[in-house]
């Protein structure tokens, strides 16, 4: 089983120190960054492994009139970076009439919901042209009455759509800690073949009684914890620490990045 | 399609303060008129009330972060203008389309940009300018802030918005408002400047600007 590459989250502000720290490291890259600048893109990709991560793909929507736009402008990138993965979450970030939420909104786990989730990855795959993987998200509440639970959801859609799962470990302990159940209880259903890339965050915050990611400190002991377990069914390709604010010196990043790949070769 | 109607509701429901009043105090009421499947209802009406008021809280709190950044200096003279743009957006929220500049853009969804990412705006950016044209700028011309608050708050949203979707915009002013934005930049915060008609000129490549007689 070959190892997977370990890095973080591409920020304009720790890019001389990425450049001067951090040859080979893994590289995640929000595609909104990076308009019209393949140039730079093309440069990084020529130094580091590149994924891609996208917020704005709205792959839950059904009969959405803008995704396929943002995917036009997003291939020259994606030409110019070669990059190994792309993602995007299981989420709603828009309305099919047009409002825009400017986060992630739940699904509800529903076999109209799984089909129309298939086309749509199946529409950004062909654009692509690259693997695909959809990642879990923090959720805010759960719906009652969906077909399937959240693992058996995951389980079909990266089967049927022949993806990835992109598995961020802390937001599957934080819905454990708001929702009930032990992170381990959780993770055993999901489909840990399917995990092609990880992400690791910190600093959630406690507020009314409700857990949220706030990705604004290192990943956590419990979080960590967790590798060694998912490491046991799991073969992905990148792991990727994401850090949006509270931001530390680089060092305390790559030290981030350092713990997480020692907790996945912890013997 | 009843999951189109059903992602409409979920939307709706967090980001329409009134809407949301309006389903907690009934849910089958509000959902009434809506074509849903008798599942879909439950299942929007498992959802407690304190949780759709949690997670639209989150919503408001994140766009707010977002587009307090547009706005570095005008916050230093009115402070109140997270409070402000988040009442506000609690019934006004934007639609994608606000977003879109340009014949070959689309939404654009991610965090506020500091640097040139030509032909789109940055989200926060394009929320800035539409929370000035419908409310913030006439907020800012009230009397509790300084005379030039709202073109400060237009100066900053216009410098932003030209740099990164390299739009030509242009604006007038009663004050010297780039050197106004220089001395609030640098640590002052100028109480009565003198007036000093202005024409600015937004750009890519930044602003000009020349007094007018």
């Amino acid at each position: 089983m070959s190892q997977p590459f370990f890095g973080m989250g591409f920020r304009r502000r720790y890019a001389r120190e990425i450049a001067e720290k951090a040859e080979g490291m893994v590289l995640e890259i929000i595609p909104d960054h990076f308009l019209g600048r393949q140039d730079e893109l093309r440069s990084l990709s020529q130094r580091h492994p590149i994924v891609f991560h996208d917020v704005g793909l709205s792959l839950a929507t059904a009969n959405d009139r803008w995704r396929k736009a943002r995917l036009e402008w997003i291939r020259p990138l994606v030409d110019a970076a070669q990059p190994i993965l792309f993602s995007d979450h299981v989420a709603l970030t828009r309305s099919p009439e047009g409002f825009d939420l400017g986060h992630l909104g739940p699904v509800l786990y529903s076999e109209e919901q799984l089909a129309i989730l298939i086309d749509n990855i199946g529409e950004s795959k062909a654009m692509l042209g690259i693997p695909f993987v959809v990642e879990n998200m923090a959720a805010p509440f759960v719906f009652d009455g969906g077909d399937m639970d959240e693992p058996e959801f995951f389980r079909r859609l990266t089967h049927e759509s022949d993806s990835g799962l992109l598995l961020d470990v802390t937001n599957l302990v934080l819905n454990a800690r708001n929702f009930g159940a032990t992170p381990e209880e959780r993770m055993a259903d999901y489909p840990l073949e399917r995990v092609w890339q990880l992400h690791l965050a910190g600093g959630a915050d406690k507020s009314a009684a409700f857990w949220v990611d706030s990705h604004s400190g290192s990943p956590d002991d419990e979080t960590l914890a967790l590798l060694k377990k998912i490491r046991e069914r799991a073969a992905p390709r990148a792991v990727i620490v994401e850090r949006d604010a509270n931001y530390p010196s680089f060092e305390a990043l790559l030290n981030d990045v350092a713990n997480a790949r020692a907790a996945w070769e912890a013997p | 399609m009843s999951l189109s109607a059903l992602q409409n509701t979920i939307v709706r429901l967090a980001l329409f303060a009134d809407e949301r009043a309006r389903f907690v105090a009934n849910p089958s009421g509000y959902l009434a008129p809506i074509r849903l499947s008798d599942r879909e209802r439950r299942a929007l009406a498992s959802v407690r009330g304190v949780e759709w008021d949690r997670y639209a809280n989150s919503l408001i709190a994140k766009r707010a972060d977002e587009l307090v950044r547009v706005f570095p200096r005008t916050v230093k003279i009115a402070p109140s203008l997270r409070s402000a743009y988040s009442g506000w957006l609690r019934n006004n929220p934007p639609r994608v389309l606000d977003d879109v500049i340009g014949d070959e853009t689309c939404a654009v969804t991610g965090d506020v940009g500091r640097d040139v990412i030509g032909g789109v705006l940055p989200p926060a950016v394009a929320e800035g300018l539409r929370w000035l044209e419908n409310s913030g700028g006439v907020w800012l011309e009230s009397e509790r802030f300084a005379t030039y608050a709202a073109d400060l708050a237009r100066f900053e949203a216009m410098l932003r918005a030209s740099h990164n979707d390299g739009r030509v915009r242009s604006l007038k002013s009663r004050f010297a408002i780039p050197n106004l934005a220089k001395e609030i930049g640098e640590g002052t915060l100028p109480l009565d400047p003198e007036c000093e008609p202005t024409e600015i000129r937004f750009s890519r490549t930044g602003c000009e600007w020349r007094r007018m007689r």
